[in-house]
C-alpha cells in the first residue's frame, strides 16, 4: 500500500514539475486555491485527468486514424492502408526489441517489432516503415504474418524483379524493397487478418558520426509531437480550455511499466578507453565485459519522447591514438583501423604554399561570387608572411596572378587583392586548366602545399577531372570549398578525396566567415600527414588513399587480408617529426560487421568508378560489384532486396479469404453456444469428497 | 456425528463421480445410436432419430483426415443436443450451401480434437451422399460475452469449442473458434 502511495506521487511530483516549468509565471501570479472539501485544487484535478488520459492512450499506442504522410514517421511503424479515404492509420505496437553491435564506428542494428491488427477489419494493404540513418543499409528482413512468412532475399536485379514479377503474376505477395527516400526503409505486407499479429525484423548496418570528441549512437524511437498532438486535441475538446498545452514529448511519467513492451541491448566495443558513457534521454544499466560495454535499457517510461542516443567520448591524449578490430569471416581476416585524433592540435611550424582557384564562370553570377571573393580575401588574412601563396581564377580560361607562387609579403597581397576584387563573373567552366597551373610547379620539400578550391560545382567531365587530380596531385593536398545550396557534392568530395584534402560546403552565403575560419584552422594544424599502415601481406583496402588526420574528424580505414597477420604498423607525420605505432592483433576475430562494411566501402569504390566511365570495361565492374553485393549480402547498383513469400500456398489461401471477406455480407449471427461439460471438475469434485470421507473415517482408529 | 458426516460426504462425492460418468457414458454410448441412425441416414436420406424420445437426428459427419478425427453432427446446438455429439447450429447453412455452416461440441469430450488441428487441414464434411473438402484458414479465440458468430453469405465452415482447453472448470467465456473455408466438392 506504501509502495502505492509513493508512486502515485512520483507520478503527481513529476507532472507538477513540468507544469511548474511550462507555466512558471503564470503559477507566480496566481495563488492556487484550495477546495477545503475535497482537499484538491483544479491543478491536481487536471493532472489526474491528464495522467488518466496518457495511460489510456499507452493502451491505444500510436493508432490513428487521421491523415498523415511519411514525414510523420519516426520510429517503426506498421500502417494500414484505407482506400476509403486516402488514409493511413497505424496497428497497435506490441513490442519492440532492439539488439546493437558497435565496433569502433560501425553499428549492426537488428529490430524485432511485433504489430497487432486489433481491429475488425482485413488489413488488405499495409506497409511497415522504419527511419533509417542516411547512411544505413539494410540487409536483411523478415516478416511473420499470423502462419506467413516473407523473407528478403538479395538477388541480381533482374533476377529480383523476375521474381517479383512471378509472384504478382500469381497473385501473391512480394516486394522489391524500397527506399522512397535515403532515410527511410519500407515494405508492404498484403491482407492482415482481423485480430492477426505481424512481426517484423530487420538488420542494417549503420556507420556512426564523430563529432566534438564523441561518437553517438540513435536509435529511432521518439513519435513525431505533431502526430501525436494533433490526436490529442481531437480528444481533448471535452475537457475545456483548462488544459495546458502540454507536449506529449515532454512527458517522462512511469506508471507503466514496459519492460516486456521493449527492450535495448547495446554491445559495444569501443576500440579506446573511454571517459564517458552514456545515455541521454533513456535509463541504461552499463556493465563491462573484457573489450566490451553491454548497455541494457531499464528505463520504464510511458512514451518515448526522445530517441535513444548512446554517447561515449574516446580518452584522448596528446598524440593520435588508433584502434584495430578484426573479423574472420570464410578464411579471410577483415580489418577496420580508427585513427582518432589527439585531444588538440597545434599549429604546425612547416611553411606552406597556399594556391587558391576561385571559379568565375557566368553560374557564380550575384550572391554566390561576391561570397566567393569574401571567402577567397578572408582566406589571404590567414596566410603567414612566410608561406608563399597564388590566385587562379578561371572561367572558359585559367588566369593566374603570379606566375609561381610568392612569398606572402604586403605588396604581394596587395596586387592579389587588386585582382580578386576586379573578378567578374562571366563565361563557361572549365575546371582543367585552372587545376593544371595549381599542380604544375614543382613541389619544395620545405613547403606544405595546400590548393583550395572555391567554386559553386557545377562540373560535367568529372571523370576526366579526378583521373587529371589522382595523377599530378603529387605531395600537394586539394581542398574543396563549395559555395551555395546545391553543389555536386559528389564531385567536391571526391575531388577531396583524390586530392587527400577535405570537403567544406558553405551553404549558407552568410556563414562564409565562420566556415573559412574552420577551414583555415584545420589546414594550418593538421595533427597527421601522410598517414601510411603497413599491413604485412597484399590488402584491398579502402579507402585507395588514405587522407590527412585533422582534429575534427577520425580516419577509418577497411581492409581485407589473405589470412590473419599479428603484426600491423601505422606511421605518419606530425608536423616534422615521425609518428608511428604497431599493433598486435588478437586473432579472435570476434567484432561484428567489418566485413560487410568493408564490402560496403568496395561496392561504393567500384560504383563510382562505373558511374564515372572512368574503365573502359564497364560490365566487368558490374561483375565485380554484383558478386561482392550478392557474396557479403549488400544492396547494390545491381541487386536488389527483395521480399520472397516462403509460404505461398498460405498467402493465396489468406487472399482468397479476404476478399470472400470483402463481398460477403453478414446473414445472421448466433451466441457461441457452451463449449464444454465439466466432468472433469465433478469428477474431481466427487473424488474428492470421497476420499475425505475415508480419511475421516480412518483417523480415529 | 463423524458418521454423519461421512455420510454426507461420501453421498455427493458418489453423486458427483457419477454425474460426471453419466455424462461421459452419455456422450460416448450415445456415439453408438448416432451411428447407427446415420447410417440409416447414408442409405435413403431421410432423416433418423437416434433414439425413440430424442428430437433431434445426424445432419452430417465431420471427416478430420490428417488425425484420423470424425464426429457425426447432430442438429440443433441446444445443450442437451451437444451432450450427445457436435452440434449444428440451426440458423447456420449447411456444407455446400452458400452460407456459413456452424459446428460446435464440447472441449471434454466430442470436440478435444480441436487442439490438434493445424492452418492448412483438411476438414471432409459428408451430407447427402456427398463430401465437400474443406481447409482451415485460421484460428481464433474469442470473448463470447462481447463476440458472436458470423454468418456470412459464402460456404464456409466454424467450429467452436471452450477454451482453454485443460481448464477444469466449466462457464468460462473464451472460445475456440477453427475457419475453414470450402475448396472442393466430391461425388
Amino acid at each position: 500500500m506504501t509502495e502505492k502511495i509513493t508512486q502515485t506521487k512520483h507520478i503527481r511530483q513529476q507532472l507538477e514539475d513540468l507544469y511548474q516549468q511550462k507555466y512558471n509565471k503564470f503559477s507566480k501570479t496566481k495563488p492556487v486555491k484550495k477546495y477545503r472539501g475535497l482537499g484538491l485544487n483544479w491543478r491536481d484535478a487536471v493532472i489526474l485527468i491528464w495522467a488518466l488520459f496518457f495511460v489510456g492512450l499507452y493502451q491505444v499506442q500510436a493508432r490513428a486514424q487521421e491523415y498523415f504522410d511519411l514525414d510523420d514517421i519516426d520510429t517503426g511503424m506498421m500502417l494500414s492502408y484505407q482506400e476509403s479515404g486516402n488514409n493511413y492509420g497505424a496497428l497497435k505496437l506490441l513490442s519492440s526489441q532492439y539488439d546493437i553491435d558497435i565496433t569502433g564506428i560501425v553499428a549492426q542494428v537488428n529490430i524485432t517489432q511485433t504489430f497487432h491488427n486489433d481491429s475488425n477489419q482485413w488489413v488488405k494493404e499495409g506497409m511497415y516503415a522504419f527511419p533509417v540513418a542516411q547512411n544505413a543499409a539494410v540487409y536483411q528482413m523478415k516478416l511473420k504474418i499470423g502462419q506467413r512468412v516473407i523473407e528478403g532475399e538479395i538477388h541480381e536485379k533482374k533476377q529480383a524483379q523476375q521474381i517479383y514479377d512471378d509472384a504478382k503474376a500469381q497473385g501473391l505477395a512480394a516486394s522489391i524493397v524500397k527506399q522512397y527516400r535515403p532515410n527511410l526503409f519500407t515494405t508492404d505486407v498484403a491482407n492482415i487478418m482481423p485480430n492477426e499479429k505481424i512481426t517484423v525484423e530487420i538488420t542494417y548496418q549503420q556507420t556512426l558520426v564523430y563529432d566534438a570528441g564523441h561518437i553517438d549512437f540513435r536509435l529511432p524511437l521518439a513519435i513525431k509531437s505533431r502526430y501525436m498532438q494533433q490526436r490529442f486535441l481531437a480528444g481533448l475538446d471535452t475537457l475545456g480550455s483548462e488544459v495546458p498545452d502540454l507536449q506529449v514529448t515532454d512527458l517522462h511519467t512511469s506508471t507503466v511499466s514496459d519492460k516486456q513492451m521493449r527492450s535495448i541491448n547495446v554491445q559495444l566495443e569501443a576500440g579506446f578507453e573511454l571517459s564517458e558513457l552514456s545515455s541521454m534521454y533513456h535509463d541504461v544499466e552499463i556493465k563491462e565485459a573484457g573489450v566490451y560495454q553491454t548497455i541494457e535499457l531499464v528505463d520504464e517510461i510511458l512514451y518515448d519522447a526522445n530517441d535513444f542516443v548512446l554517447r561515449w567520448y574516446p580518452v584522448q591524449g596528446k598524440e593520435p591514438q588508433a584502434a584495430m578490430f578484426s573479423e574472420k569471416l570464410n578464411g579471410k581476416e577483415y580489418v577496420l583501423m580508427m585513427l582518432l585524433p589527439p585531444k588538440s592540435t597545434k599549429k604546425i611550424t612547416q611553411k606552406r604554399e597556399v594556391v587558391f582557384i576561385i571559379d568565375t564562370s557566368g553560374s557564380m553570377q550575384g550572391a554566390a561570387m561576391n561570397a566567393a571573393k569574401d571567402a577567397l580575401l578572408f582566406g589571404l588574412t590567414q596566410i603567414d608572411s612566410q608561406d608563399r601563396f597564388n590566385v587562379i581564377e578561371y572561367n572558359s580560361y585559367a588566369t593566374q596572378v603570379f606566375k609561381h607562387s610568392q612569398i606572402a609579403n604586403a605588396e604581394n597581397l596587395d596586387e592579389a587583392v587588386d585582382f580578386i576584387v576586379a573578378l567578374q563573373s562571366d563565361g563557361g567552366t572549365n575546371m582543367g586548366p585552372a587545376l593544371a597551373l595549381s599542380m604544375q610547379d614543382e613541389i619544395n620539400d620545405d613547403y606544405l602545399k595546400q590548393i583550395i578550391f572555391i567554386t559553386d560545382g557545377s562540373v560535367g567531365n568529372e571523370a576526366q577531372l579526378f583521373k587529371q587530380i589522382d595523377q599530378n596531385i603529387g605531395q600537394a593536398r586539394l581542398f574543396t570549398v563549395a559555395i551555395g545550396q546545391a553543389p555536386n557534392n559528389y564531385f567536391m568530395s571526391k575531388a577531396a578525396l583524390i586530392g587527400k584534402g577535405t570537403y567544406s560546403n558553405i551553404s549558407n552565403l552568410g556563414d562564409v566567415d565562420y566556415e573559412m575560419n574552420e577551414l583555415f584552422v584545420k589546414l594550418s594544424s593538421p595533427a597527421l600527414t601522410d598517414v601510411a599502415i603497413e599491413w604485412g601481406h597484399d590488402v584491398e583496402q579502402n579507402p585507395r588513399i588514405i587522407p590527412d588526420l585533422y582534429s575534427d574528424q577520425p580516419i577509418l580505414v577497411t581492409a581485407r587480408m589473405p589470412k590473419f597477420n599479428p603484426k600491423i604498423g601505422l606511421s605518419g607525420f606530425a608536423d616534422k617529426s615521425t609518428w608511428s605505432q604497431s599493433f598486435s592483433l588478437n586473432n579472435d576475430g570476434q567484432s561484428t560487421g567489418i566485413a560487410k562494411l568493408w564490402a560496403r566501402n568496395q561496392i561504393a569504390d567500384l560504383t563510382d568508378d562505373y558511374m564515372l566511365g572512368a574503365s573502359s570495361d564497364e560490365n566487368f565492374l558490374q561483375e565485380q560489384i554484383t558478386q561482392i553485393a550478392l557474396q557479403y549480402h549488400l544492396v547494390s547498383e545491381f541487386t536488389s532486396l527483395v521480399a520472397v513469400d516462403k509460404t505461398p500456398d498460405m498467402s493465396r489461401l489468406v487472399k482468397i479469404q479476404a476478399q470472400a471477406m470483402e463481398q460477403a455480407e453478414i446473414l445472421a449471427q448466433a451466441n457461441y453456444p457452451q463449449g464444454s461439460l465439466g466432468w472433469k471438475w465433478k469428477m474431481l469434485i466427487g473424488l474428492m469428497l470421497i476420499s475425505m470421507a475415508f480419511s475421516i473415517k480412518r483417523k480415529p482408529s | 456425528m463423524r458418521k454423519i458426516s461421512i455420510v454426507v460426504l461420501l453421498a455427493f462425492g458418489l453423486w458427483n463421480v457419477s454425474a460426471s460418468g453419466y455424462m461421459l457414458a452419455k456422450a460416448y454410448l450415445s456415439q453408438y445410436l448416432i451411428e447407427d441412425a446415420w447410417q440409416k441416414t447414408l442409405v435413403d436420406g431421410q432423416k433418423y432419430k437416434p433414439w425413440s424420445w430424442a428430437d433431434t437426428y445426424p445432419v452430417f459427419k465431420l471427416v478430420f483426415p490428417r488425425i484420423n478425427k470424425s464426429s457425426i453432427v447432430l442438429e440443433g446446438d441446444s445443450g442437451r443436443n451437444m451432450a450427445f455429439s457436435a452440434a449444428h447450429t440451426q440458423n447456420s447453412g449447411l456444407p455446400g450451401s452458400n452460407k456459413t455452416t456452424v459446428v460446435s461440441g464440447h472441449r471434454d469430450s466430442h470436440f478435444d480434437y480441436l487442439q490438434d488441428l493445424k492452418l492448412g487441414d483438411e476438414i471432409i464434411t459428408s451430407i447427402n451422399n456427398k463430401s465437400y473438402i474443406y481447409q482451415i484458414n485460421r484460428f481464433e479465440v474469442v470473448d463470447s460475452k462481447t463476440h458472436q458468430i458470423q454468418i456470412l453469405n459464402e460456404d464456409q465452415l466454424i467450429l467452436t469449442t471452450c477454451y482453454p482447453f485443460d481448464s477444469l472448470q466449466t462457464g468460462g467465456s473464451l472460445r475456440f473458434v477453427v475457419y475453414a473455408s470450402n475448396i472442393m466438392q466430391r461425388g
